[in-house]
């Protein structure tokens, strides 16, 4: 019974084109991709699109996934980053380009009384995030989280682009470092 | 404050990885990077990584719900675009215990029919880079190539089988290799080569470009190969399968899309 199915089972049935598991798929995790896409484009109506695309790769790419390869809303978060990131890559639109506001990087990592725990995942990111210089930090964030490109960032912090893309390598070493090999 | 000495490297793979998953590449960067996961599972593993350490800042997006216009159309669009059965290939099957003793023991996933399996259009897909298939194949990469303490206990085995599998169940290729023979023998089941087209078999391993193993034939179940190189096998690798021109590719790495993939699994 589809309704009982956790999210892999139901990518595995997709896989083979069932379309009942594949609308429940939507149901269950259509919101968290959406809010998703929504954090990097900032028009809902941009979202909207890139959510339709999202879904429809999913649909072809199923059988793709593997449980091996991690868990099922992390495959599915994953599509749904990049293909938001395409998009406003090549509008010139996004969160980044209107947005305000500053966000302290580790609210952007959730609450851990919400959502699925995986306690040490999170916490090792928060914690190993926290050794990182402040913007180096922020830049990683608001990369991943906002779509910042290098050019905004540099734009934000009146950086020059290399110096930028130093913070980021940097902060991406660091994390490295500090969470080691998944 | 300045880090000359310990700065990484501004062309370091794995800096190129990250920036990957953090979309701050440029497009020419990011071109070459689509590319780069196509034909090196070391930078595929890299991308995987960087992915699961990061993927944790997910879940700090709410969750808003979406229009409710947008199911619709995505039921729609499916409507107008289904195809059979999965219309991409490339998903190694690596536990052996799925791997069928006699080829007569596969049931076919689908029936009847044959999949509507458009080549040139997947062609132009891979030529395109987009994230997405990247990323897909960056996630595999995660369980192509598994630690190698999970298969050994002891001597190198000298056997291995790999089911070459385009997803679901039913593998298309089952290959075997034979180190102390230097012999690969694939079977084919329900691979489809498309017309004028050759698929060629390649042998994957890590921190190397890959090496031919030659053609799939197409009129027999059975194809024999001689490994002609001395490369050995080990449980890190896989066994990839590629579309080329009649013949092959005469670059000696693959030109066309690959298809197909698997990984070694060491038989005891």
């Amino acid at each position: 019974m589809a309704e009982t199915d956790d999210l892999g089972d139901l990518l595995q049935k997709v896989a083979r084109r069932d379309r009942t598991a594949f609308a429940l798929l939507y149901q269950r995790t259509s919101a968290k991709l959406f809010g998703i896409i929504v954090r990097i484009c900032g028009d809902r109506q941009r979202a909207g699109d890139v959510l339709q695309e999202v879904y429809f790769k999913v649909w072809n790419k199923a059988d793709l996934y593997n449980r091996e390869a991690g868990r099922p809303m992390t495959w599915l978060a994953a599509i749904a980053r990049y293909a938001a990131i395409d998009d406003i890559r090549k509008t010139g639109a996004g969160s980044a380009s209107g947005g305000t506001g500053e966000h302290e990087a580790l609210d952007l990592v959730a609450d851990s009384r919400i959502g699925q725990v995986d306690w040490e995942d999170r916490e090792s990111l928060r914690v190993c995030l926290d050794e990182l210089e402040g913007s180096h930090r922020s830049c990683v964030v608001l990369a991943y989280c906002e779509g910042y490109s290098r050019e905004e960032l540099a734009e934000r912090f009146k950086r020059p682009v290399a110096t930028v893309k130093t913070w980021l390598h940097r902060g991406l070493q660091r994390l490295k470092e500090c969470m080691g090999t998944p | 404050m300045t880090n000359a000495t310990t700065d990484p490297d501004p062309d370091d793979p794995d800096m190129l990885a990250g920036e990957y998953v953090l979309g701050t590449l440029t497009p020419a960067e990011r071109a070459r990077a689509d590319r780069r996961l196509e034909v090196d599972p070391d930078f595929r593993i890299a991308v995987a990584d960087w992915e699961q350490r990061l993927s944790r800042l997910d879940d700090g997006a709410q969750s808003v719900a979406p229009d409710p216009s947008v199911w619709p159309k995505i039921d729609r669009r499916i409507d107008r675009h289904s195809t059979p059965g999965p219309d991409r290939p490339l998903a190694g099957d690596r536990t052996a215990d799925t791997i069928p003793e006699q080829i007569s023991d596969l049931t076919p996933a689908r029936n009847g029919g044959a999949d509507i399996v458009d080549f040139a259009a997947r062609a132009r897909l891979w030529k395109r880079a987009t994230f997405v298939s990247s990323a897909l194949a960056a996630c595999l990469a995660v369980f192509l190539i598994p630690g190698v303490s999970t298969f050994f206990r002891g001597p190198p085995p000298q056997n291995f089988i790999a089911a070459v599998n385009r997803g679901g169940t039913l593998p298309a290729l089952i290959v075997s290799v034979n180190t102390e023979l230097g012999q690969v023998t694939v079977r084919s089941v329900a691979a489809e080569t498309p017309e004028q087209r050759d698929l060629e078999i390649w042998h994957v391993r890590p921190d190397t470009t890959p090496v031919s193993l030659g053609l799939l034939r197409q009129d027999v179940p059975i194809t024999r190969l001689v490994s002609r190189s001395k490369v050995s096998f080990d449980a890190q690798d896989a066994i990839a399968v590629s579309v080329e021109l009649p013949g092959g590719s005469t670059t000696g790495l693959p030109t066309g899309p690959i298809i197909y993939s698997g990984q070694l699994i060491a038989q005891e």
